[in-house]
């Protein structure tokens, strides 16, 4: 996971285009939505 | 390794900063092998209205649905996609088959019991991964049986 999140920063900032920064964005966002559930979870 | 985790790995493998063209045909040949289990769950879900056990333990393994989800996740059918789109000069179609392919082998070591046929169509189409993850001898002997 934290390849994947570190990953996606590394290609957001390497693809300044709307469209592939909306498609990454989106990916960072489900990702930011399975830590919090899991920290939810945990907690 | 999940839907937008394989788009990732596939970006970073295949992805080119000089050719930002390649970004969409790899982004979406990272998606296209896992479309088909979305396609069956929101059929299933929305319009069989099946219950959820149900799709998780039976709906899941039924040959016709298994054979729709092989058809995207076959090697040897991927590889006669890139053939075909580089004779057919098709660069950017040849790089999403690539990214099929990609996927397909990220699979082939990670899943067990959901494993799909990755060599559907072919002489070893019976394959299954499922005896990929033991020891190497088991996993030679079970690759030899299959073919």
């Amino acid at each position: 996971m934290i390849v994947v999140v570190v990953g996606a920063v590394v290609l957001f900032k390497q693809y300044p285009g709307r469209g592939p920064r909306m498609f990454l964005g989106l990916i960072l966002a489900c990702y930011a939505l399975y830590i919090g559930y899991a920290l939810v979870v945990w907690a | 390794m999940n839907t937008p985790g394989h788009a990732i790995v596939n970006l970073l493998i295949l992805g080119r900063r000089d050719r930002r063209s390649l970004f969409a045909p790899v982004a979406f040949g990272a998606l296209l092998p896992d479309l088909p289990m979305f396609v069956f769950y929101a059929y299933e879900k929305s319009w069989l209205k099946t219950p959820e056990r149900v799709i998780r333990s039976e709906a899941y393994y039924d040959s016709g649905w298994q054979a729709f989800f092989d058809v995207f996740n076959s090697l040897p059918l991927l590889a006669l996609g890139v053939l075909v789109a580089r004779q057919l000069a098709r660069p950017h179609a040849a790089v999403l088959f690539l990214s099929m392919m990609l996927h397909t082998v990220c699979d082939l070591a990670l899943h067990r019991e959901d494993a799909h046929q990755h060599f559907f169509h072919s002489r070893i189409g019976a394959f299954k991964v499922l005896s990929l993850t033991g020891p190497p001898a088991t996993m030679a002997v079970s690759f030899l049986r299959s073919i």
